[in-house]
């Protein structure tokens, strides 16, 4: 085997939060490094296949980008099933995206249990119209167990680092 | 001689886009032409069910192997449950009249492929399916069977049967070095389904 590409894994993420919070961007900027600024609600669950290598394991991310309109709720729980770990994603300039978070926190423990998951603060490229504070973020995050990352989808801000440290999440717990 | 389904060349055109169609439902539309894309399908993102199609209609049968393969490289890893929902809402799409187990493997035995066979026993009724088309080259990751499209659509076909509920336990799979897919069927007071899904 050749030293550098010690594993192979393929993970599942479920990519969860209110409508038009930015799901869909930040996997587009992860996957494919492109922001489009129309937005179009998911229709159900996109799924989006991205190979990384870290620390020179191969990994497979199958991320599923779930709708967060209320219309898909009877048949969400389906999506859940078999991920291995999650992001949780809200708006800073909409608060209530943020007040949201617990419920889908909720929904991931009821349905993929107590998996590995980053809170995702995202649009903070919009300064003027913001929000939410860190201070506040940090405490949520508390709450759900998880460390955040303030990205914005737009610029690129942090949206490397979240995907990636998720990816080290995962395969560190396989190690352990 | 087993038949190997690739020769079978062709199958029906309705089975192809009631897939397409119950894969919509439970997906939503970015659901199912993620599974298009994977599948190298992307001429069928943008086509619409055709409002009657012919039984005679034929479609080659490597364009639906591509689609099966895709909903389990997507759809299957670590999870059953989308599968075996696909296969009931499959069903509806593919006959939705409530005719009996017996006629109804006939009928996707001609559809789709394979061989299959109804197999009763005192109170139990057992479904064997040689040469089956759905798992057809593919090799079980997980150690476990991978038909559950085929499960859920004979628990839809036995609860539009009787009017009652039925879970179906696939116990043999080829995928798993079996001679054939073996599906119990069980009534649904009798075993619960989310402890069977449970991966």
């Amino acid at each position: 085997m050749d030293e550098k590409s010690k594993h192979r894994y393929v993970f599942k993420v479920v990519v969860i939060g209110d409508g038009a919070v930015g799901k869909t961007s930040l996997i587009n900027r992860f996957a494919e490094q492109k922001f489009i600024k129309e937005y179009k609600p998911t229709l159900g669950t996109n799924i989006v296949i991205k190979e990384i290598q870290e620390n020179g394991d191969n990994i497979r991310l199958l991320m599923w980008d779930i709708a967060g309109q209320s219309k898909w709720k009877d048949v969400r729980h389906l999506y859940y099933q078999g991920a291995s770990s999650a992001i949780l994603v809200f708006d800073v300039t909409r608060p209530e995206t943020f007040n949201n978070i617990p419920h889908w926190f909720d929904d991931l423990l009821k349905y993929s249990g107590d998996i590995p998951r980053v809170l995702i603060a995202n649009k903070i490229d919009l300064t003027e119209i913001r929000k939410k504070s860190t201070e506040e973020i940090k405490e949520m995050a508390e709450k759900v167990n998880a460390k955040f990352f303030e990205t914005s989808a737009a610029d690129g801000t942090n949206v490397l680092e979240a995907f990636i440290y998720l990816a080290r999440l995962m395969t560190n717990k396989i190690v352990k | 001689m087993t038949l190997n389904p690739m020769e079978k060349k062709e199958i029906s055109m309705n089975v192809f886009y009631a897939l397409l169609t119950a894969l919509n439902d439970i997906m939503g539309q970015d659901g199912k032409n993620s599974v298009l894309r994977y599948a190298k399908l992307d001429k069928y993102i943008h086509t619409h069910t055709p409002d009657e199609i012919s039984m005679d209609e034929k479609i080659d049968y490597n364009i639906f192997h591509s689609l099966i393969n895709s909903m389990f490289v997507l759809l299957g890893f670590g999870t059953s449950a989308i599968l075996y929902e696909a296969g009931r809402k499959w069903l509806i799409y593919l006959s939705p009249f409530g005719l009996s187990l017996d006629v109804m493997i006939k009928k996707l035995e001609n559809w789709i492929g394979g061989k299959w066979d109804l197999i009763k026993k005192d109170d139990l009724e057992i479904v064997d399916v040689y040469e089956c088309p759905i798992c057809y080259g593919l090799k079980s990751m997980s150690g476990k069977p991978i038909c559950h499209i085929i499960g859920g659509a004979l628990s839809k076909i036995k609860e539009s049967e009787t009017g009652e509920k039925y879970d179906v336990i696939e116990d043999k799979c080829i995928a798993l070095g079996d001679k054939c897919c073996e599906f119990r069927i069980v009534k649904k007071y009798k075993l619960d389904v989310k402890e069977y899904l449970k991966e």
